[in-house]
């Protein structure tokens, strides 16, 4: 199912390992790949992503309930007053998950078909109208709150991904935050809108293996 | 805390074996009258049948 | 197959990311590169924006430094995981009550703060969950409940020193609410865009120690500090109603007494001294207290004294007691009145077993009152004495159970310490709600007196 192929640029080994994921950035030279019926096509080159100190990176595996996952692809998002990682998971069963990591804390989204995200407020936004933070709306019967909505731009990426990030690429995004920890976030590029709900998870709860080592940095016991 | 809760028993203690030793040689602060530090009194300090 | 190592052995990530202050060219290490937005370079003062990776300087300053308590930089453990002490802000309600806070950082786990109020240390935790809240009564937040303290602050930041993962400003300003329960303070902050809520879980004196900092005692308490005394009562109850319970079984099983001799002795009219031997009494306990009832049925306006010795036969040891039996009554403008008794009981403490002479020494005494004048009535002086009057004391010689008297004195010392610490309980819980935006309540307002509503 895995698809390896020379990278049409540089020749190093790339793999596809999923046909709901068709582009990805090389890992050697940051060329980004969409891989097409007609073939691998090349779109640009990706900007090099910032140093940070993230627990997480390509490969880190873990387990999302029954099914294990394997971190292979990352956007780098930015707004005017900082910026944040958001992690692509890979479930054993084929499936996708976001791994949202900001200030330290972690949301883990999964998409769901917009048309799920029955609020009227949502609705609005899905046609082009800004959403207000504070403003408390209802997603499957549970009440959430905007916690954020702005413009957010990719910075970088790296890896496998469902969709092209072009660096300076810009979206509006409106975070949902709930009162025990449930989260969702839309995201509205021009015409198009995804949704995504899940919930804030405590990086232990994943049981991660293959963290990236920090200097300096004790292994943490979750991960033991 | 549970230092203050082995003080508090001792302080029980305390007042519960002196209230027990009170009783065992009844004794109490509040007798109008005990002992006499003297013999001396009525009959110049002999009591009892004076003759056989 | 051995299991897979948590963290990668390839390549060991850098922890610490370099940058020069575009003021005054010092080197400013970044210790959570890629989340931090802001750093004040800890050379000049100056606040530089790294939010993206050409540093922008956005506020200029050039003057030295003061080390705060925890140097930035200092790691510490507490409650099992290490820290690094990455930021420090100075607030305050705008200048008065100020406070320091600490942003502490560790990869793996996130950020922590550390809150310094007064010299007590709080470890503070952003939420992830909103606390439902109706802003003007108790909170309940993870099946807790807790009390509104403070209302409307707006915290300002005086001095930033560090990194920081928002962009933080001298000056900036959010709205805040408070609300504890016992170690614990729920915090609510709101600017114009967000709202956040932070839980603050007080620190053991000792705890603080992990960062080299000499715990302190803050008076007023914290609004979250627990009382010394809150929790004790329980068990101390539980000690208290057993001393008790074990005095009054004691009590009643060797309370009983018994009567070992009676004596009627009549009263010579011509008040003179009397005296009189209860010869005999056997005393079979090792020992015990002797009660000794005199009763003067005819007394009245008048008073009979008593001298009690037992005196015990072998050893010629006397026990001694002196009291007197008196009565009184009249009339005024309020009515009749009496005063006195006409039974007196005294007890011999402590008489060890053996036979005993009990030697009574006793006079009977009229009473004369000056205020009456002899010729109204033939007589000033009350006739109780009188032979027809047949006075007569009646005497009761009981060997005796322990004291009443000893018993309730026990039962008032038990409780004492409880009632001591229950005064300094309410004392420290007054003292902590005094610094709250809500008044008094439970205990603390049950012993406020009007006086203390200032």
């Amino acid at each position: 199912m895995a698809l390896h192929v020379p990278c049409p640029n540089c020749g190093a080994d790339v793999v596809f390992r999923s046909p709901a994921l068709p582009s990805r950035i090389c890992d050697h030279c940051q060329t980004m790949l969409v891989r097409t019926d007609a073939g691998i096509e090349m779109v640009g080159t990706a900007a090099v992503l910032p140093f940070d100190v993230s627990p997480i990176q390509m490969g880190t595996r873990g387990n999302l309930g029954a099914h294990g996952f394997e971190v292979i692809g990352r956007v780098r998002w930015g707004w005017t007053d900082g910026s944040w990682n958001e992690w692509l998971l890979l479930l054993d069963d084929m499936s996708t998950a976001w791994l949202g990591e900001a200030m330290g804390q972690f949301m883990l989204l999964r998409e769901r078909p917009l048309k799920d995200a029955r609020s009227p407020v949502l609705r609005a936004v899905t046609g082009g109208h800004d959403a207000i933070p504070g403003t408390a709306l209802e997603i499957d019967g549970e009440r959430f709150t905007v916690s954020d909505a702005r413009n957010v731009t990719c910075i970088a990426a790296e890896g496998e991904l469902p969709f092209k990030a072009p660096a300076g690429w810009t979206v509006y995004s409106v975070d949902l935050r709930s009162r025990d920890g449930a989260c969702a976030n839309l995201q509205r590029d021009g015409g198009e809108t995804d949704f995504y709900v899940g919930r804030y998870v405590e990086l232990g709860e994943l049981k991660p293996q293959n963290l990236r080592q920090i200097e300096g940095w004790a292994r943490p016991d979750y991960a033991a | 805390m549970s230092g203050r809760t082995f003080f508090y028993a001792l302080w029980c203690l305390a007042v519960v074996g002196l209230f027990a030793v009170s009783g065992v040689f009844a004794w109490s602060p509040f007798a109008e009258g005990g002992r006499a530090s003297h013999g001396g009194g009525v009959h110049g300090g002999f009591y009892g049948p004076t003759h056989k | 197959m051995p299991p897979e190592p948590v963290t990668s052995a390839a390549a060991v990530a850098p922890a610490v990311r370099a940058l020069t202050c575009p003021n005054c060219g010092g080197t400013v290490n970044l210790r959570a590169a890629g989340y931090t937005v802001t750093v004040a370079c800890q050379y000049c003062g100056s606040v530089l924006d790294v939010a993206d990776p050409a540093v922008k300087l956005l506020d200029r300053y050039n003057h030295a430094l003061e080390e705060p308590e925890i140097s930035l930089g200092t790691r510490g453990t507490l409650r099992g995981v290490e820290w690094e002490a990455i930021g420090y802000l100075r607030r305050s309600e705008g200048g008065y009550y100020p406070w320091e806070e600490y942003l502490l950082f560790n990869p793996y786990h996130g950020y922590r703060w550390l809150v310094n109020v007064r010299g007590g240390w709080s470890f503070g935790e952003m939420l992830t969950s909103i606390p439902d809240t109706s802003r003007f009564g108790d909170l309940n937040f993870d099946g807790k409940a807790y009390s509104p303290f403070f209302r409307n602050g707006h915290a300002r930041v005086d001095y930033v020193l560090g990194e920081f993962y928002w962009r933080v400003t001298v000056g900036e300003t959010v709205d805040t609410d408070d609300f504890v329960r016992p170690g614990t303070m729920l915090s609510r902050e709101a600017n114009a865009n967000e709202v956040s809520w932070t839980r603050n879980e007080l620190l053991e004196p000792g705890e603080i120690r992990a960062f080299g900092v000499r715990p302190e005692k803050p008076w007023p308490p914290l609004p979250h500090q627990r009382s010394p005394y809150a929790g004790w009562f329980g068990t101390a109850g539980k000690v208290a109603l057993g001393a008790v319970a074990f005095l009054l079984v004691f009590f009643f099983v060797f309370s009983s007494s018994q009567v070992v001799a009676r004596a009627t002795l009549p009263i010579a009219a011509d008040e003179r001294d009397q005296n009189a031997t209860v010869s005999g009494i056997t005393l079979t306990r090792p020992w015990q207290s002797v009660e000794i009832r005199a009763q003067v049925p005819r007394l009245e306006n008048g008073w009979v004294d008593l001298d009690y010795s037992l005196v015990n036969r072998a050893t010629q040891q006397s026990y001694v007691a002196s009291g007197a039996a008196e009565r009184y009554s009249g009339s005024d403008s309020d009515g009749p009145w009496t005063e006195g008794s006409r039974t007196r009981t005294m007890t011999i403490a402590s008489v060890p077993a053996g036979t005993y002479d009990l030697v009574i020494e006793f006079d009977g005494k009229r009473w004369v009152d000056p205020a009456v004048s002899i010729s109204s009535w033939g007589t000033n002086t009350s006739g109780w004495a009188d032979a027809d009057n047949q006075p007569q004391l009646e005497v009761e010689v009981r060997q005796g159970g322990v004291s009443g008297g000893n018993l309730l004195f026990a039962l008032i010392l038990i409780p004492l310490p409880l009632l001591l610490a229950l005064w300094r309980h309410v004392r420290f819980e007054q003292a902590r709600q005094d610094e709250s935006d809500v008044g008094r309540s439970g205990m603390a307002a049950l012993f406020t007196s009007n006086s203390d509503d200032d």
